[in-house]
Formats: C-alpha cells, sequence, structure tokens
C-alpha cells in the first residue's frame, strides 16, 4: 500500500528539474503524491508555515541543501535548523558539493564518452563552475546538456560516484525500491 | 447564475467532465492542459446557436478537431447544459382551444450527442433533448389560476421529433382542449440542431437567443490600434477589433460617458480625457490624452497594449449586456499593481453576469478566493480533468498556515489530490 504525500523541498531550478525527472518518479511507486517545491526565493517564515501545514496533515517531507562553502555537513544541517524553525534534522539532506555534482554522479563510463565528457570516477569535489567546464562543446545550453544527462542517469552509478547520494540513497530505503 | 452545469465528452482533450459552475471563476492550469479547450466547448455550443451546426465545426478547425484524439473512433461527442435565465423568457408552446398557450421558462436543459460518419469525416446529430422548465399559463388568463410549474420536453433521435409536457415526472395535459405545438410529424436534417435550423419549427423555443449570448472576449491591441471603418457593430465585439466605434457611441452619451471614464480613472488615473476620432469620414481612432508633457493626444497606434486592454475590459464589463462572459488572460499587458482594481471590476460586475477568467498570473491568484479557482491538468492518460483546488486537503491546510494561493500555484500544488 502507498503512503501519503511526500514533499520534496529543493533550492533553485537545477534541483527541480533533477529532481522530477529523476528521484520523484521512483518516489510515485510508493508514495501516492509527490510534490517539489522550491524554497531558494521562498522566505525562512514561509518555508515553515510549508512544513507545519505538511506535519498537520500527516505527510511527509525531506529538504534538501547544497553544503557550499560549510565544512561539514553537521555545521550545514545546524545553519539550515538555525534558519528553518520547524526543520526536522532526520529530513534534512545535504549535497555535495551542489546539485552539478549529482547531475554527473549519474553518467556511466560509456555514456560519458557517448556525451563526449571526461569520465569522473567521484563527484563529490564538483562545484558549479567545475560543471560548466565539462559541458562539451556541442551543447549550445547548460540546460540541454542537463537534461541530456538525466537521460542516462544510473541510480547505482550515482550511488557509487556520490557519497552524498548514497547517503540519501541508503537513508531512505530506496536502494530495494531503485535497483529492482 | 446562467451556466448551472457543464458535462462533455470526447470533445478536444476532455474525456468527461462534469462540473458545476458559480458566478466567478479562475480557471488556471500549466501550458496545454485544456484551458482554452473549456473555453471552446462554450464558443462551440454558442457558435451552433447562432450559425449551424456546419459552421460551428468549421470554427472549430473541421471535424478531425473536434474529438478527442485519443478516443474510440466510434465514441459520439456529447455536451449537457444547464442554464438557469435571469428573468422568465415565455415560449409559446401549445393552444388551448384557439387561445395560445406559453411556457415561462426559468431553466433550460440541453443535452446534445454528436457521431461521425462512417469515413469519420463529418459530423451529424445523433439525438438531441431540449427541457424548458417553467410554469405553464394560457395567455391573458390569470397565472396564479391555471398555473401548472412542468417542463416542455422535446427530444430528437436522428430526423425524428417527439414533445411532451411534463408535471412532476409525468406527461400531463395542463388543460382541457390542449394541444402542444411541437408537429410529431416534423423532420430535422442531420446537420441541423433544435438550437439553430434552416427553418422554425412552430414549437420550438428559440433558445438560440439564450446560447447565443455566451461571449468570449480575447483582447488584441494590436487590432484596437488600427483605425476603423466607421462601419461596425455597435455590439463590442469578441476580438474587440470594432473598440472605436463602441466607445465613441459609450462617449455620446453623457451619462455613460462618466461611468466609463471614472472606471477608467479608476485604473489608470494619468488619463485626463479619451475621444474616439473621425478620420477624414474613413475611419475612426481612439485617443487619449495624459496629464504628462503637453496637451496633446496620443493616437491609439501610440497608446500602450496594456491601456487598450483595459478599455476593452471596462467596455466588455459594464456595457455590453451578456450573460456569460469568458475572458482570455485578461491581465495581458497590465501592470500587475492594478490588478486588485481589475479584479474588483470583475467581482463587481459578477454579481449580474457569471465570469470566467483564464489566467496565468500568480497576481491575480493573490486576490482570489479559493472556492473560485479551477484547475485544470491532465490525467495520465493524456486526457484533460477539472478540480477544485478548494476540495483539496493539502491546499486547504496551506491556508491555513498562511500560505497564499499564489505561492501554490508557483509552486505547482494546486492541482488533484
Amino acid at each position: 500500500m502507498k503512503k501519503g504525500h511526500i514533499y520534496l523541498f529543493v533550492e533553485g531550478n537545477d534541483d527541480y528539474r533533477f529532481f522530477s525527472l529523476t528521484v520523484a518518479p521512483h518516489f510515485r511507486q510508493s508514495y501516492e503524491n509527490v510534490s517539489i517545491i522550491e524554497y531558494a526565493c521562498m522566505k525562512a517564515v514561509k518555508v515553515d508555515r510549508f512544513i507545519r501545514g505538511i506535519r498537520q496533515m500527516g505527510d511527509s517531507y525531506l529538504l534538501f541543501a547544497d553544503i557550499d562553502e560549510e565544512e561539514s555537513v553537521s555545521l550545514k544541517i545546524s545553519i539550515l535548523l538555525r534558519r528553518f524553525h520547524e526543520l526536522d534534522r532526520q529530513r534534512t539532506i545535504v549535497i555535495i558539493k551542489e546539485i552539478e555534482s549529482w547531475y554527473l554522479a549519474g553518467l556511466r563510463r560509456a555514456d560519458s564518452y557517448r556525451l563526449h565528457v571526461k569520465y569522473l570516477p567521484f563527484t563529490d569535489n564538483i562545484t558549479k563552475e567545475d560543471f560548466n567546464n565539462v559541458i562539451p562543446f556541442q551543447f549550445h545550453s547548460r540546460i540541454s546538456f542537463m537534461i541530456e544527462l538525466l537521460k542516462y542517469f544510473s541510480f547505482r552509478t550515482a550511488k557509487r560516484k556520490n557519497r552524498s547520494f548514497h547517503y540519501f540513497i541508503r537513508h531512505f530505503y530506496m536502494s530495494a525500491l531503485i535497483f529492482k | 447564475m446562467p451556466v448551472k452545469l457543464l458535462e462533455v465528452r470526447n470533445f478536444r482533450s476532455f474525456r468527461h467532465i462534469s462540473l458545476e459552475l458559480g458566478q466567478f471563476h479562475l480557471v488556471i492550469g500549466s501550458n496545454a492542459s485544456g484551458k482554452t479547450n473549456f473555453i471552446q466547448a462554450f464558443k462551440f455550443l454558442r457558435d451552433i446557436s447562432l450559425q449551424g451546426l456546419n459552421n460551428a465545426v468549421s470554427l472549430q478547425g473541421g471535424a478531425d478537431f473536434i474529438r478527442n484524439v485519443y478516443s474510440r473512433s466510434d465514441a459520439p461527442v456529447e455536451f449537457l447544459l444547464d442554464y438557469d435565465l435571469e428573468e422568465q423568457v415565455p415560449f409559446y408552446v401549445g393552444l388551448k382551444g384557439n387561445v395560445p398557450v406559453f411556457l415561462s421558462t426559468h431553466k433550460v436543459r440541453y443535452h446534445l450527442i454528436l457521431i461521425f460518419t462512417e469515413n469519420g469525416s463529418d459530423i451529424i446529430v445523433d439525438s438531441e433533448d431540449l427541457i424548458l422548465t417553467g410554469s405553464i399559463c394560457p395567455e391573458g388568463e390569470n397565472l396564479k389560476d391555471e398555473e401548472i410549474i412542468g417542463s416542455l420536453n422535446i427530444h430528437r433521435k436522428g430526423a425524428s421529433l417527439t414533445a411532451n409536457l411534463n408535471h412532476s415526472g409525468k406527461a400531463v395535459t395542463p388543460f382541457k382542449d390542449f394541444f402542444i405545438c411541437v408537429p410529431r410529424s416534423s423532420k430535422l436534417s442531420p446537420k441541423e440542431t433544435l438550437l439553430f435550423s434552416e427553418t422554425d419549427i412552430p414549437g420550438i423555443p428559440r433558445i438560440d437567443r439564450i446560447f447565443g449570448k455566451i461571449k468570449f472576449f480575447e483582447l488584441d491591441p494590436r487590432i484596437q490600434k488600427s483605425a476603423l471603418p466607421l462601419i461596425g457593430r455597435t455590439e463590442l465585439e469578441e476580438d474587440t477589433r470594432n473598440l472605436a466605434l463602441v466607445l465613441r457611441n459609450i462617449l455620446h452619451d453623457p451619462d455613460r460617458k462618466k461611468v466609463f471614464f471614472n472606471l477608467l480613472l479608476n485604473m489608470l488615473p494619468f488619463i485626463t480625457d479619451i475621444e474616439v476620432e473621425n478620420y477624414m469620414d474613413i475611419a475612426l481612432f481612439v485617443k487619449i490624452r495624459e496629464i504628462y508633457g503637453n496637451k496633446n493626444y496620443l493616437p491609439s497606434f501610440l497608446i500602450s497594449d496594456g491601456t487598450l486592454n483595459v478599455i476593452a475590459i471596462i467596455i466588455a464589463l459594464y456595457f455590453d449586456n451578456s450573460p456569460v462572459v469568458l475572458f482570455e488572460e485578461p491581465e495581458k499587458g497590465i501592470y500587475p499593481l492594478l490588478f486588485g482594481s481589475l479584479l474588483d471590476m470583475f467581482k463587481e460586475v459578477r454579481e449580474r453576469r457569471q465570469i470566467l477568467i483564464t489566467t496565468h498570473h500568480p497576481e491575480m491568484l493573490k486576490r482570489a478566493n479559493i472556492d473560485e479557482i479551477l484547475m485544470i491538468g491532465r490525467d495520465k492518460d493524456g486526457f484533460s480533468i477539472i478540480t477544485r483546488p478548494a476540495d483539496k486537503l493539502s491546499v486547504r491546510s496551506f491556508i491555513e498556515h498562511e500560505i497564499g494561493i499564489d505561492e501554490l500555484f508557483l509552486q505547482d500544488l494546486l492541482g488533484r489530490e
């Protein structure tokens, strides 16, 4: 039986694209409904209101945030908890380093060659700038390149190449669902 | 409200919708969700009323574009409309001896089933039901004495017609010596409808006068900017091409001019005067004077799109008498700060007219009541569906927690549960 409704709080457009095309379809196998909320441009008080509403309905949520320049995951989570008073530590996932690293993490070696992208065995240190530098010449658009990456996205590969993605998969028991 | 219920099957992107409507609705939905098709359902019925089935089909782009592409090839296209009249309309239904009997109608139900010809290239009427409910009374007699509340039911299958008067669900003869007017031998061609036929059949009420008044305004400032030939209709056309002509008539009447100008000032306080110029008895164009700069008038081609749209909206709302008015994205070109005043006008007019507006703008939703919003989306098979965000538990909960409708719209949280 499917669980209720899950809300995924993501930072911006690039995150929205990633989650709507990769994670959300898988969540739909175990949840009645999956919604993605962009919170980067939202005031903290509004995020808190959303979380209160979700909690009152008995629904579930996860909040994803880039680690950016913070030294550790726990430090980033502390910052987030100070900003969003209603946020639950257990429902917070920190992306290392930025969502672009998750985009590249799902690319298998063969697909890297196919797309003329340098194969990266690990993507934990990939920043936006690094990502922009690997966009092949023939892609005139960063967005188009991102969509292309998601067409080839492999959860198994991403789990191996990025430790924050691995944590997300393991912590939320999605492995059985995605790799079956 | 005039249109109380609309039910549609297999029309354009809809498989089946059944929708009870209120006096005012904002219709929202993502691109390609089916908002325009929803509007087209009203237009199609209206066009059948005014121009007949052939023309109505042609105005939709031909038979191929009427039926949903995912529907079975033998699936009929179906419409059911419940329409409440603001004022009772008397229709001649029969004779009591030599005295005409009228049905003072306050409610109309129309059900139309269309089917495709064998090769699928054309569309014809399969069946129709027209039910008019009201009080039946012979001419010149005191209503109270002989009034019978009942309905005239006209059923058409293929070419043949049957009609009877019903009371409490049973066919009745309301008066001694009563003869119903609709001749049982009447025949209709497959392309004729009860809304529109080539020849008037005695006893078939002219409900085209009712459905024909549904109006759909598509504001186009590019058309408004060009000069208008002197000859044209006095009612505002749906694409507002005759704006200058209608405005000229309004400005000729000092009382109407005052009402119009106050409404314009409410939206655009920088306008000090508006006139319609007659150019060499050939063409008309709108011109305005502003508080800025010199006292020269700006001709229509220099007036902003938003200003022309505001002028057109004011005329469509306050100087047109259609009981049902549909607008597609009326806020186009208008500064968002003015949306409050814009919606105030819509809400004022909804007291006497039914208004449906499609919009993409969150600022419009911010000022709306959640119960007035209709959301169009697609189901898993690609068919358009219409839901009411107000029925969603999550929407109610978020609103309780002070999340605005506009925010829920931007986050795509107004759709179906």
